[in-house]
């Protein structure tokens, strides 16, 4: 027992590392040696950590798994290994601050992978996910048919919000753009895809959403072959349809999925597409007229280097837009990252430790306003941050732009 | 009609990267924005490795051109800023077996270098040079890493793992 939580339920067997150090077997075995070998204990990357920074507790720091795993590799015997690869947000703000920067995230992962692909060892609610998405689309387990459903009902609810009339493309062929977006938001943030929509037809753009699948990728977290197959399956959609390129809506963890994957198909981050937008539609940011900040998620910030669209889009649609510190590619991680936002048994873990850097940073940032709007271009990252405290309302960049829009 | 932008002709990462790898090599730039009691202690020792390898290629290069006590004074300084920096960082990281190893040498060799007058300079400056070459294979090899690019070959062997999803036809 390392400590209260429990990321995964079964019983860990014994286990040989080798695998993890094999060249064939592990495309990624060599930075994973690099990060392993030439750490230098200087423990910069402690202060780093936003996990670390808010519980001052040893085992959480970024370089004891990289001693553990070290010390297992010549004993071979069973720990607590797993549990601790699922304390991190893997947000790799600790190469941002290491020296030589070395990967102490990528060993989290890298530990998740070994568990999950030689015993078939995770957290239900990511491989239950996976397991779902391959099979019907999505990772909710939703139906073409239930689609089809939320999508007249998105018709209906822009009537009725914007007061205009639309058709909202599924399934077109050979259109410009394939927008994808995490599933949950077809069920808790339907607003986030209605933006999409009154702004993609107020643009006159030439798009279409796909009933046959979510952006989501839960094996990016924990399984190279999960992760491998649902970016196949996405690609495949993309060629189903004949799209010239997918454009990735408001998740992180899409994001990080599906854009640097070598593949023949384009794909870009619905940010700087928005911020093309924002330049040539109307808009009144003084419909926005509250004080907002800005939360930059990991995937989409630090990992992808997508830092100037979200900001220019804001300071055009928001009259009070205030910056969080620190923020860019040094901002803290909303504490949901790298899966612990859908593992249900790690809640408290996420209440107690690992979002109560990004809490302090929230209301650091708008200490002199009773309602704390915060903008996540994330749907992982407004699910957690929403859950932190009930002064803190969550919404997207689109809702934002989306709100600001001029209507004849 | 708008048409979008192509953001993937566009570089992903900063465009000085060049540019920020030179300040982190030469003034270790991340240690001293976010670790700066340990980059007082690191950057003696480092700039003092730095030092002795340019005296070597000037040793090299015009062993005949320079006076033997102008080198002689030079050694000594270089040696002294290595002397420091490699007992500091001893202080700092002690718990590693290895590092404090290599650390206890180049303090040797540079307490040796610091007593060293006229022709056992030379003798010295072998030991250090062939000490330099044994680095190589330790952990004190980091500074390759800002040189070598680690290849990541994105392939996955089916036949290697165990667990029953693995070979989950779809």
């Amino acid at each position: 027992m390392i400590d209260e939580y429990r990321a995964v339920d079964e019983e860990i067997p014994n286990f040989e590392l080798k695998k993890l150090f094999d060249r064939e077997a592990n495309w990624l075995a060599v930075p994973l040696e690099v990060s392993l070998k030439y750490c230098t204990n200087c423990k910069t990357c402690d202060k780093a950590c936003h996990i670390y920074l808010s519980s001052k507790k040893e085992i959480y720091k970024p370089t004891y798994r990289a001693k553990i795993l070290k010390k297992l590799k010549k004993q071979n015997k069973n720990s607590n290994l797993i549990e601790l690869a699922y304390r991190c947000n893997l947000c790799m703000r600790c190469k941002l601050f290491c020296p030589l920067s070395l990967e102490n995230g990528l060993i989290a992962r890298e530990i998740r992978k070994f568990f999950s692909q030689e015993f078939g060892i995770a957290p239900k609610a990511l491989h239950e996910g996976t397991v779902k998405q391959l099979n019907t689309g999505y990772h909710t387990g939703l139906s073409v048919d239930g689609f089809k459903n939320i999508v007249k009902f998105m018709e209906e609810d822009i009537a009725e919000r914007f007061g205009i009339e639309v058709k909202i493309p599924v399934d077109k062929k050979r259109a410009e753009i394939l927008l994808i977006n995490n599933a949950g938001d077809f069920f808790s943030r339907i607003e986030c895809i209605e933006s999409f929509v009154v702004i993609f037809e107020k643009a006159g753009l030439d798009w279409t959403l796909s009933s046959k699948g979510d952006a989501v990728n839960y094996g990016l977290w924990y399984d190279d072959f999960q992760y491998l197959r649902i970016v196949e399956r996405h690609l495949e959609i993309a060629r189903e349809l004949d799209v010239e390129k997918i454009v990735v809506g408001e998740c992180g963890h899409a994001h990080k999925a599906l854009i640097p994957v070598e593949s023949e198909i384009k794909r870009e981050s619905y940010l700087p597409l928005l911020w093309k937008l924002v330049k040539e539609l109307e808009l009144d940011p003084e419909k926005n007229n509250f004080p907002v900040t800005l939360h930059d998620p990991c995937n989409i910030v630090r990992k992808l280097g997508i830092v100037e669209p979200q900001r220019k889009i804001l300071k055009k649609v928001c009259s009070k837009f205030i910056e969080m510190n620190p923020n860019g590619i040094y901002n803290y991680c909303c504490g949901g990252g790298g899966g612990l936002a859908v593992i249900d048994s790690m809640r408290d873990f996420r209440i107690k430790v690992s979002t109560k850097m990004k809490f302090e940073q929230i209301m650091n940032a708008l200490k002199n306003f009773p309602k704390k709007y915060v903008c996540a271009p994330c749907s992982n990252c407004k699910r957690v941050i929403s859950e932190i405290s009930e002064e803190i309302v969550c919404v997207g960049v689109v809702d934002l732009v989306a709100n600001a829009l001029i209507f004849d | 009609m708008i048409k979008p932008i192509c953001p993937w002709i566009q570089p992903i990462y900063s465009e000085n990267y060049e540019q920020q790898k030179f300040l982190e090599i030469i003034f270790f730039r991340k240690l001293f924005l976010h670790n700066k009691f340990l980059w007082s202690l690191s950057y003696p020792f480092h700039i003092g490795v730095y030092l002795f390898i340019l005296w070597s290629i000037l040793h090299i290069i015009s062993v005949h051109l320079m006076h033997l006590e102008i080198e002689a004074i030079f050694y000594a300084a270089v040696s002294l800023i290595l002397f420091f920096g490699s007992l500091l960082l001893l202080y700092r990281l002690f718990t590693s077996l290895e590092e404090s190893i290599n650390l206890v040498i180049i303090l040797s060799i540079t307490t040796l270098g610091i007593l060293a007058e006229g022709f056992l300079l030379f003798i010295f400056h072998l030991i250090i040079f062939s000490f330099l070459l044994f680095i190589f294979l330790t952990k004190l090899s980091h500074f390759l890493l800002f040189f070598g690019k680690v290849k990541k070959s994105f392939k996955v062997n089916f036949e290697k793992w165990n667990a029953p999803h693995i070979r989950y036809d779809r």
